[in-house]
């Protein structure tokens, strides 16, 4: 004969029992309160940040150092010809100057005609235009009295 | 009372403990069962019960309707019985004698056993089951639960359940003489 009974067995009125006790124990324990952030949490959270910071602090201090070097020792080259070309050009501007001397020296009459060339130049450049009161005042401080007066009280010997 | 019904009861605070201790009663002999045929002591299923109706109880609000509340009672009270296999097994590991083996002596002494030798026999050989195989053997040979009901509860296909219960009867039918086949009939 087939039998599938059930070789297990409970005490006497146990599922009674087992009601009262499960009903007493549910009554005694708090319920579950869903709360966002639990101090455990919180603490898991801050952990895994302070980590993510120590790894990016740790490589953005030293990769981009790595990255730059190359960079940094191009640069120094490019500035070191460019002071070397600096240097020459300097070089080259002090040579023409005294080339000009060298020419001024040799010929006094050119430096003059230079020099007038120049102050007329200067004159062109600053054009001094005075309108009548400040010719009448110009002529004024021009008169012989005025001037002699200034002169001696400026004690100043001609 | 359908489970809807006790739901609603559940999720308002004022019928809250009218509701569970509806579930309580509704609940409480499939769920005491299901866990004495997996861990046979009735000491433990006792204990490991009252833990799954507080965890029930506690858990209620995060229930998703996503599964019918059958399902979920189910699936919170075989996860919570194989923990508590899983801790026992791992307190076994540095002993001689199996977790399997102790449990099986602990069978004979039991006062709550009908410890005749044809049914030590047979639960010596359930015993001997992977721990997956056990759980779909034991719902469905002891709990009679519809495949599709345990597709639900353990999250696996239909068919793996089907193939992985006749695996676990052949086996469980090799552990047994012939002349003791005969005496259970094994559903398919």
């Amino acid at each position: 004969m087939k039998t599938r009974n059930n070789p297990f067995k409970v005490p006497e009125n146990y599922f009674d029992s087992l009601e009262k006790d499960i009903l007493s124990k549910v009554n005694s324990v708090p319920k579950k309160k869903f709360i966002f952030f639990q101090p455990k949490q919180m603490l898991r959270y801050a952990a895994v940040i302070l980590l993510f910071l120590a790894i990016g602090g740790t490589l953005w201090w030293n990769i981009p150092h790595k990255a730059n070097k190359p960079q940094e020792q191009y640069a120094t080259t490019i500035m070191n010809k460019n002071s070397d070309s600096i240097g020459i050009l300097s070089k080259i501007e002090e040579i023409a100057q005294n080339e000009t001397k060298v020419e001024t020296i040799a010929n006094p009459t050119e430096v003059k005609k230079q020099e007038s060339k120049g102050q007329e130049k200067e004159l062109k450049e600053n054009k001094l235009e005075l309108n009548e009161n400040e010719l009448e005042y110009l002529e004024y401080y021009l008169n012989d009295d005025v001037l002699t007066d200034y002169l001696t009280y400026n004690d100043v010997k001609l | 009372m359908t489970d809807n019904e006790l739901l609603s009861l559940l999720l308002k605070d004022k019928t809250r403990e009218k509701g569970f201790s509806l579930l309580v009663k509704n609940y409480k002999e499939r769920i005491y069962w299901q866990v004495r045929h997996m861990v046979l002591s009735h000491e433990d299923a006792n204990d490991l019960t009252q833990e799954i109706f507080i965890k029930i109880f506690q858990n209620i609000d995060s229930f998703n309707k996503e599964s019918s509340l059958s399902t979920w009672i189910y699936r919170i009270s075989l996860n919570h019985t194989l923990n508590f296999l899983q801790s026992k097994s791992q307190r076994y590991k540095s002993n001689i004698k199996s977790l399997e083996d102790s449990m099986l002596d602990n069978l004979k002494s039991d006062k709550y056993f009908d410890s005749s030798d044809i049914e030590l026999k047979l639960q010596k050989a359930i015993l001997s089951l992977p721990e997956k195989q056990r759980m779909v053997f034991n719902l469905r040979y002891y709990d009679d639960m519809p495949f599709k009901e345990m597709e639900e509860v353990l999250n696996t296909t239909q068919s793996t359940l089907k193939s992985t219960y006749h695996f676990a009867v052949k086996k469980v039918q090799d552990m047994l003489l012939d002349d003791e086949k005969d005496k259970f009939s094994f559903p398919n």
